[in-house]
């Protein structure tokens, strides 16, 4: 490697990082700061491709930053400075999350601008830059406090980017007070549990704690670490029975938030488990000593049927969408915590392709949302003849959730299965398959009004915007892309999921 | 007992904070409540940090730690190990500070904290001292030890307290924001209890919100 690429995974996060300082220098309007945004995320997106590329070459990219005192950036042994360490698995992630935000961000122009104060809007698009750069920066990161602090640089904005919906709905302001609270519960536990790892093994890089947390083997201080950190990332990630401030965050943000949110932010959290669980504190530890598998596919059961429950039960589709996340977070989950290849890869699939179909039906509901103001089931009647488009891309969506052959959702579902029935966990195959049928029970509260219902008489409305209509499409061209490709796709995740499991190919 | 009296307090600060975060009806004393909390944290890692006797981690440059040991060592030693630790010093001072004429000449420049150095300036002393001797040298001139008026002290981890002024600095953020999503809430709602803001809600809800 040379010149840029060298540079690569600090330019991932030093870019969205410049263009959320440099946004508010735009001036207010709707298409300065737009612009600018528009460009650093695809410009970020072209970045993680790059290094997925170089990964995918020559294995694992490490860099330094601030290796001061000793060491130097090839031979790093007692370095004081920050690790910054891609390999297969958050290669994948930095990818999935750039592509969504560079896919989602032109969509946002129109959007926005409609669903945030004007004066605001330089502002949201600083936000919105820096909350991805926090995004990424927990991905890239090899050091468990920078992890720390860049949770709460993407919680905090998200917070804000959640607050902004108030011009739609107030009730966005106290949804997101009641995120703040919760999530900075979740967060300090995280760093208390990073505290109390370094009390234990003296270093805050994760692959030297890996080492040392191995040989320390089950010593009081490396469990109260463990509680610590899954509390903490189960409150990041949205798991059932701390999900509750999730449905709220995303019924009331701007829709293009919305989107950026259920294809993002829980992603992260749930690499963040990946990072934790099984590079830090390795599978022997936290399934075979600890037992928390046993929590975690408790409790992704349960969010998988409370979920989908609740969602059949909603009446606002964003609402709807948002309970729908809970389910889905237990579909990654319980793959997670199942801990074989085929579960694990389940998750991955389901993880790219929950982003793809989800951000996409977000987006749909937001175009909905941009030409009637609402997006309650009783105003929808009849939607289907008057935005057609916009429906099929919403039906479409609606396919992928439930788990359709040909789309993405039925590949990671497979997976899934698989990957309970090698466990010996027939219970839990069955658990998913109930799910499933409650995705289509929801799904159908979402089809039956706009497509077969009755439009009221009189206002006309048009069919939205190709600039909201594009990416939208993209999104769901993206999830059956997978669906039908699988096997290319899956190889890759494959891979990683060996590398996880410390297996060879 | 005495030993955990910093962590008694942090898990007691912890505790009071997240019960007024949850119990409280006021969201202003929720927020109190959270900055309690993360309050508590800080005072767990700055005790991660402290060291028995340890002296803050400022560090001084290698020919000072040399010359900080020998003094210590000549204190140590008595009267008659004097002459020899002091042509111990005068060897490492070469070590240090190469004759002018040869160090100009060739650009030559010592570089005091390199380890290289550190083997030099100690193999130098070696010459003059006994082997004893030497090895206490080594160890009093380590990084992490600092002589502070005729006793050797270690430093604190400075570590923990860095990464604290960070969570510092994130918890004020986390309470600016809050503070002004509560601003807002109050000229939305009118109302800053919690209770009153749910009823409010549902309201919100049953209006089918605000277009």
């Amino acid at each position: 490697m040379s010149g840029v690429a060298t540079h690569l995974p600090a330019l991932v996060v030093v870019t969205p990082l410049l263009g959320g300082v440099l946004a508010p220098l735009c001036g207010k309007g709707p298409t300065k700061a737009w612009s600018l945004a528009t460009l650093v995320t695809w410009l970020t997106f072209a970045w993680t491709c790059w290094l997925a590329a170089v990964v995918h070459d020559q294995g694992t990219v490490q860099y330094y930053v601030g290796t001061w005192g000793l060491g130097s950036t090839t031979d790093w042994s007692g370095v004081v400075g920050i690790e910054l360490r891609v390999d297969r698995l958050n290669a994948l992630i930095l990818c999935l999350v750039a592509g969504m935000t560079a896919v989602i961000t032109p969509y946002a122009r129109l959007s926005v601008a409609k669903e945030v104060p004007h004066d605001r809007l330089h502002m949201f698009y600083a936000v919105w830059q820096l909350c991805l750069t926090g995004l990424l920066g927990i991905t890239v990161t090899g050091d468990a406090f920078n992890l720390y602090v860049l949770i709460e640089i993407s919680s905090l904005t998200t917070y804000i980017l959640v607050a902004l919906g108030k011009r739609r709905d107030k009730r966005a302001l106290t949804a997101a007070l009641r995120y703040l609270f919760m999530g900075t519960v979740g967060a300090s536990f995280l760093l208390l549990g990073v505290g109390y790892l370094f009390m234990a093994t003296g270093t805050l890089n994760m692959g030297e704690m890996a080492v040392k947390v191995a040989e320390l083997r089950d010593t009081p201080t490396v469990r109260t670490a463990f509680a610590f950190v899954l509390a903490g990332l189960s409150l990041k990630m949205a798991l059932f029975p701390v999900h509750q401030w999730l449905p709220k965050a995303y019924a009331y943000s701007p829709s293009a938030v919305s989107a950026f949110l259920a294809s993002t932010a829980t992603k992260v959290g749930i690499y963040g488990a990946f990072r934790f669980l099984f590079t830090v504190f390795g599978t022997e530890f936290s399934f075979g000593r600890l037992d928390a598998n046993a929590l975690l596919i408790a409790c992704s059961c349960l969010a998988i049927l409370y979920g989908s429950l609740v969602a059949i039960r909603q009446r606002d589709l964003k609402r709807l969408l948002a309970y729908s996340s809970v389910a889905q977070v237990g579909y990654m989950v319980l793959g997670l915590a199942l801990a074989n290849r085929e579960a694990l890869t389940g998750t991955l699939v389901h993880m790219v392709n929950h982003a793809l179909v989800k951000g996409a039906m977000f987006l749909a509901v937001g175009c909905m949302i941009y030409r009637l103001g609402s997006a309650r089931v009783e105003d929808l009647q009849g939607l289907g003849k008057r935005m057609p488009l916009t429906t099929v891309c919403l039906v479409v969506g609606c396919l992928g959730l439930v788990g359709v052959p040909l789309t993405g959702g039925f590949i990671s579902k497979w997976y899934l299965v698989q990957g309970a029935l090698e466990a010996g966990m027939w219970p839990v195959a069955v658990v998913l398959l109930v799910g499933s049928l409650l995705a289509v029970l929801y799904a159908m509260r979402i089809v039956e009004p706009i497509v077969f219902g009755k439009a009221p008489a009189g206002e006309e409305v048009r069919e939205a915007p190709p600039s909201m209509l594009l990416p939208t499409a993209v999104l769901l061209v993206g999830s059956l892309v997978l669906g039908v490709s699988g096997s290319l796709n899956t190889s890759l995740i494959w891979t990683a999921t060996g590398d996880l499991l410390g297996v060879g190919q | 007992m005495l030993q955990s009296f910093n962590y008694l307090i942090y898990v007691l600060l912890m505790m009071i904070g997240l019960y007024a975060a949850i119990a409280k009806q006021n969201v202003i004393k929720k927020v109190i409540g959270l900055s309690l909390f993360q309050t508590g944290i800080f005072i767990f890692y700055i005790s991660l940090g402290v060291v028995h006797r340890g002296v803050a981690p400022i560090g001084v440059d290698a020919p000072t730690r040399f010359h900080n040991a020998f003094a210590y060592l000549a204190a140590q030693e008595g009267e008659t190990e004097a002459p020899a630790i002091e042509r111990a010093e005068a060897a490492v001072e070469a070590v240090f500070h190469p004759a002018h004429g040869e160090g100009h000449d060739d650009g030559h420049h010592v570089d005091p904290e390199a380890p290289e150095t550190l083997k030099h300036a100690l193999e130098a002393a070696g010459e003059a001292l006994s082997e004893e001797q030497v090895a206490q040298l080594e160890e009093l001139v380590r990084r992490d030890r600092l002589i502070v008026d005729g006793e050797v002290r270690p430093y604190t981890n400075p570590l923990p307290h860095v990464l604290i002024l960070t969570a510092i600095v994130v918890s004020v953020s986390t309470l600016a924001v809050a503070l002004a999503i509560i601003v807002w809430i109050r000229r939305e709602f009118g109302t800053l209890e919690d209770d009153e803001l749910a009823e409010l809600e549902l309201e919100a809800a049953a209006g089918g919100g605000t277009p």
